[in-house]
């Protein structure tokens, strides 16, 4: 809400404005939001009066005039390109430095055609007075060389921009704020006089109103005002639109938005000849129905839509917008003024359904004045009498079916104690709130009453809504501070505090990696998330298609991230990246969401120096980080199952107990043509409750040996088609409790062994608790092991 | 000429310590045990000390000639030491092998940070759900339907085939508030980290997603006088000094008495500047007492409790505080960005 601090300021009887800025803080203090502040004294910076001393033919120039301008002290010479500019002449010098308010360019010292100009005489369009460009704007005659311009027209409005909290419809209107800011001065705002002399002629004799829906429009006026002239408004009142940010039209509509800004009460004006059987009804819309608003756009209007209809047909949708067919136009000769009061719910309900939201709509969803409508309906006649030459009839049509009861809310002195922790006597809370026309009724047992304005019904209704008040205007600042409170928590609910703790323990482990964390957007895109097994959830109403569902799983994000990284890095970039994050799903009945985490390698191996070879990350990486993770989580009994999906990514399902708790993907640019990365990327995901529920808890001491242990290396000729994890399983089985640790230290192929066979070289360490085993004891395990790889899988020592 | 003796007893003692190599080492000869130096000068001035305190000044003037020609041999050797270590084989000076280093992401170290502060007087982090239905996200905090401060806050519905209400993404971390109340009774001192969402334009300013932090203190007893001690104590361990603070009033359906609440604008010192909009101040958070319609909501009696409730966005406070100039960078994450913090 824009509002002019002179507007306000005659709305103030007493009120003398010492400093602006104490205005400002005043303002803020008492919770009005201010966004803007905008001078318009400022506006007007290094622009002043100036007196045309003489003028001349510019030399090169038909159309041009060399001027010498008096600017009180100083002669510019200024070339003018107006007709009428003439010597002797008062007028308004933008000088060098000033910004020209309308189009916001900047004076500069300069040649016109090879003549020195030194500023500018401005048109009223420049100073964004008018749209007149015709020629320069020529001043009284008395004006003085040298004033500035802002006092020469007055200027010295500030136009303060509040933001309007959802709970205070009635701060839209300038006497809204004016009533704010007089409870900070101690003062009263009032609203002006509407003297009108009426003729003889009724108001209710010339237009008869019916209310059909009475739970939507609670009371309805009319008034009607005859031989109006419409033609452009009086400057004053084009000025005070332009302050508050609205652009005039004619003086019968610039009337109704006038009044619609100082007293928040939207009215509308229609062209009373075209109102069919001189009648108004309101009523609910059938649904379907069309109707044509004065914006010229056709509205499918439904069985809720409340409209104000003449004799035959609507003519207005009721409190949010006039139709075009009605609307006031140079031809209107009667005006049907209409001031009325619709309920909230409703007119907010038929806004949104019909995407339709405008300056009365605002004002009507969150309550207005009812009792002031008699008083806005004499504000307007009044005005179009004094602007438009209007007859105004007598009295009003006034039809107010349910009169409103006054709400009367009490306020217990100690429940403010308890709520603030403050003590204010009873006498200051009453003092306080008539300050803002809430006034004391009565008090009853330890309870005061007070009766809330109309203009403040939807906001005030609890007593907490006074507790609200008072706290407001005691000032928030004159609260003290406490830190006094016990720290006993209820222990009976579980925090999950040690889950909260295992996510974070998991972050550190992965920074200590040296992973780098990532957060990345968890709504996607349907179409780049889909083939994963599982529906995401849909966003109803995206803000683009790339984000219109969340994420099923922390893969994608990672990619991308992957993928931006490369193309702002190169490929040669070394990237270890992890998120802990939500996945959601949709499961039929219901949204579920799950915890995972996710960690990921591409590019170059970050273990890189001047004298180790480089090397890009490859699987075997991912799975090492994955194992060593898991091992520090201490969870055992987990294994990988191979996928190979045909034309699809290849992975691993990642077995905890033989239940999936996440997956491992190898993906490359050959297989995934969608992948937008050249380097391969290895990724991997698990769901954190899953590890959280598997970690073994409770370790205990396992024995050290106290005897040496011996270690032996085998190398074996592993024939094509015999894995490693084969081979582990056998030596394992057969070197029984003894064989403490399997090394693979090597790994070859070579065609002197056969096509597709390897060589693998191990490195075997045995041990017993209770002794030092002899060679004898050794080479018998050692025996075993060759000799179950060879019986089982075929499998023998490589000779060399 | 004894105290002269004595005082360069005193100056060799000191200026020792500063002999760190070859060259600071040949300044101390020259200046003391060359043939001009100090010593020598003094054992020329001996020659005219009378017979009577010859004996004295002799045996000083010894005990500091060998001090001086200790203190050199034995610095000598110490730089010899360490030269010869210097011209060894290695070459010292190659880099060493440095791997990647880890790192936290900004916003996750805020919100630790912040939680962290919480925990330290007894408030619990609980995780809320980002997905939630319309009655949990407004109608249980005092924002019914058809109420124009449902505006505030533009959201994101599900589609919700199949579901018996209507779902979406949460927009602002306070309906975890309501859970956390429907499963227990009062003494209640939480905090809810989590990411939010609300169907805004993006661009350099904002998001659709953004992460907030929100507290809820509920007992017998708690006044607006703890709610803005609790805060004063958040801002001073947050940023780790005395800015001053204010409340401004404020509205949001499911607190009242509402406020914002303001910092010093700690760039410039509160004398405004582009970032505060010349005011001064920097809005951090929004507060409040719980409004009694919540209370009703949740089963508890607002004549025997009170409490107080607050919610902060994390990222614009970080922008400001790191000069961050655009949020997106937040979720871009280039490693470039993440390995700064």
């Amino acid at each position: 809400m824009r509002i002019s601090t002179n507007w306000i300021k005659s709305l103030i009887p007493g009120l003398e404005i010492e400093s602006y800025d104490d205005l400002f803080k005043r303002m803020v203090d008492i919770g009005l939001d201010i966004e803007s502040i905008e001078s318009e004294k400022e506006k007007y910076n290094k622009i002043v009066v100036g007196e045309v001393l003489e003028t001349q033919k510019h030399p090169n120039a038909d159309k041009l005039t060399l001027c010498k301008v008096n600017v009180g002290g100083s002669v510019l010479s200024i070339v003018c390109g107006a007709p009428n500019v003439e010597a002797g002449q008062k007028v308004c010098v933008a000088r060098i430095g000033a910004l020209i308010p309308n189009g916001g360019f900047e004076i500069k010292k300069s040649k016109i055609r090879g003549e020195l100009s030194e500023g500018m005489i401005c048109a009223e369009d420049e100073l964004g007075l008018s749209d007149n460009h015709s020629g320069i704007m020529v001043l009284n005659a008395d004006a003085v060389p040298g004033m500035e311009f802002a006092d020469y027209t007055g200027a010295n409005d500030y136009f303060v921009e509040i933001g309007v909290t959802p709970n205070r419809g009635d701060l839209f209107s300038q006497i809204g704020m004016a009533r704010e800011i007089a409870g900070a001065y101690s003062l009263k705002a009032v609203l002006p006089a509407a003297p009108i002399k009426e003729s003889d002629d009724q108001s209710k004799d010339f237009i008869k109103i019916e209310i059909e829906s009475k739970e939507y429009c609670k009371r309805f006026t009319g008034r009607v005002v005859k031989n109006v002239t419409v033609k452009e408004s009086p400057e004053w009142l084009q000025k005070a639109l332009k302050a508050v940010g609205l652009r005039p039209i004619n003086n019968i509509v610039d009337i109704t938005n006038f009044v619609m800004m100082e007293t928040g009460q939207p009215l509308h004006a229609f062209d009373y000849d075209k109102i069919s059987g001189k009648k108004i009804i309101i009523r609910t819309a059938k649904e379907g129905d069309k109707f044509v608003t004065l914006d010229s756009k056709e509205r499918v209007l439904n069985d809720k839509s409340l409209m104000v209809c003449d004799g035959e047909k609507p003519s207005a949708i009721a409190g949010i917008m006039g139709g075009e067919f009605s609307e006031i136009s140079t031809d209107t000769k009667n005006v049907l003024i209409e001031v009325a009061y619709f309920d909230p719910v409703a007119i907010r309900k038929n806004s949104k359904k019909l995407g339709l939201q405008t300056d009365a709509s605002q004002r009507f969803e969150r309550g207005v004045d009812i009792d002031n409508l008699p008083y806005v309906s004499d504000r307007a006649a009044s005005l179009m009498q004094a602007i438009a030459s209007g007859e105004v009839l007598k009295g009003i049509a006034d039809v107010y079916p349910e009169k409103f009861v006054p709400l009367e809310v009490p306020v217990r002195e100690s429940r403010v104690d308890k709520i603030l922790g403050v003590r204010i006597s009873e006498d200051e809370i009453k003092r306080m709130l008539e300050g803002i026309e809430i006034k004391f009724v009565k008090k009853e047992e330890d309870r005061l009453y007070f009766s809330i304005p109309e203009f403040r019904r939807e906001d005030l209704q609890r007593e907490i809504d006074l507790i609200e008040e008072t706290a407001r205007l005691y000032g928030y600042s004159n609260i003290k501070s406490d830190f006094n409170f016990n720290l006993d928590v209820s222990s009976h609910i579980d925090y999950e505090d040690k889950y909260q703790k295992f996510l974070i323990s998991i972050r550190e482990y992965f920074i200590g990696r040296g992973f780098n964390e990532i957060i990345s957007y968890t709504q996607q895109d349907d179409k780049k998330i889909s083939g994963f097994g599982t529906d995401p959830v849909i966003i109803e109403n995206p803000n683009s298609v790339l984000m219109n569902s969340m994420r099923v799983n922390l893969l994608y994000g990672m990619l991308t991230t992957m993928v931006n990284n490369v193309n702002a890095l190169g490929k040669d970039v070394s990237l270890r990246l992890f998120e802990l994050g939500k996945t959601f799903s949709d499961t039929e009945q219901k949204f579920t969401e799950e915890h995972h985490v996710c960690f990921a390698l591409s590019g170059l191996d970050d273990k890189k120096s001047y004298d180790l070879k480089e090397k890009s990350y490859d699987v075997y990486d991912i799975k090492g980080e994955l194992e060593i993770f898991l091992s520090k989580l201490n969870i055992e009994n987990h294994e990988l199952i191979y996928y190979n999906e045909e034309g699809g990514r290849d992975y691993f399902e990642i077995m905890i107990k033989n239940s999936s708790a996440g997956k491992l993907f190898i993906l490359n640019k050959k297989d995934n043509p969608d992948l937008e990365t050249e380097n391969d990327v290895f990724v991997a995901e698990l769901d954190t409750y899953k590890l959280f529920k598997n970690i073994k808890a409770g370790r205990k001491y396992k024995e050290i040996s106290r005897y040496p242990s011996a270690k032996r290396d085998i190398a074996l000729l592993v024939k094509s088609g015999i894995k490693y994890s084969d081979v582990e399983k056998v030596i394992k089985e057969s070197g029984g409790s003894g064989l403490k640790k399997i090394d693979l230290f090597d790994v070859f192929n070579d065609k002197k062994l056969g096509e597709d066979n390897r060589s693998m070289t191990f490195s075997l360490e045995m041990s017993a608790d209770d002794k030092t085993m002899t060679d004898e004891e050794v080479n018998k395990v050692i025996d075993k092991i060759i000799k179950n790889l060879e019986n089982k899988l075929g499998v023998s020592l490589r000779a060399n | 000429m004894l105290e002269n003796i004595e005082k360069l007893n005193k100056e060799i003692t000191v200026v020792s310590a500063l002999i760190k190599d070859k060259d600071s080492l040949e300044d101390f000869r020259i200046k003391y045990l060359s043939r001009k130096g100090l010593l020598n000068d003094l054992f020329e001035d001996f020659k005219n000390v009378d017979k009577t305190h010859k004996g004295a000044v002799g045996k000083a003037l010894n005990e500091l000639k060998i001090l001086a020609q200790k203190t050199y041999d034995e610095k000598q050797a110490e730089i010899e030491k360490l030269t010869v270590s210097e011209s060894s084989k290695e070459d010292y000076t190659l880099p060493g092998r440095k791997f990647n280093l880890g790192t936290k992401h900004l916003i996750t170290q805020a919100l630790e940070d912040i939680s962290g502060i919480f925990q330290r007087i007894g408030f619990k982090v609980v995780d809320g759900q980002e997905i939630e239905d319309e009655y949990h996200n407004f109608d249980a905090l005092n924002t019914p339907d058809y109420h124009p401060s449902r505006d505030m806050q533009d959201t994101f519905y599900l589609k919700n085939e199949g579901k018996d209400k209507r779902y979406l993404l949460r927009t602002h971390t306070s309906p975890a508030q309501v859970h956390i109340m429907k499963t227990q009774k009062p003494p209640v001192r939480v905090i809810i980290p989590g990411k939010c969402y609300r169907n805004e334009a993006i661009s350099a300013r904002s998001l659709s997603m953004f992460h907030q932090v929100e507290g809820l203190y509920v007992d017998k007893n708690v006044t607006f006088r703890e709610l803005k001690g609790t805060l004063d104590f958040f801002v001073k361990e947050f940023f780790g000094k005395d800015l001053k603070t204010r409340l401004r009033p404020s509205f949001f359906p499911f607190t009242e008495p509402s406020a914002e609440m303001d910092v010093e604008c700690y760039l410039c010192n509160s004398k405004g500047c582009r970032i505060c909009k010349y005011t001064g101040w920097l809005e951090i958070l929004g507060c409040g007492m719980v409004d009694p319609n919540v209370f009703k909501h949740v089963g508890y009696d607002p004549e025997e409790y009170s409490g107080f409730a607050f919610g902060m966005g994390i990222e614009r406070t970080l922008m400001i505080r790191h000069s961050v100039p655009d949020i997106r960078m937040f979720y871009e994450n280039d490693i470039r960005f993440l390995k700064q913090f």
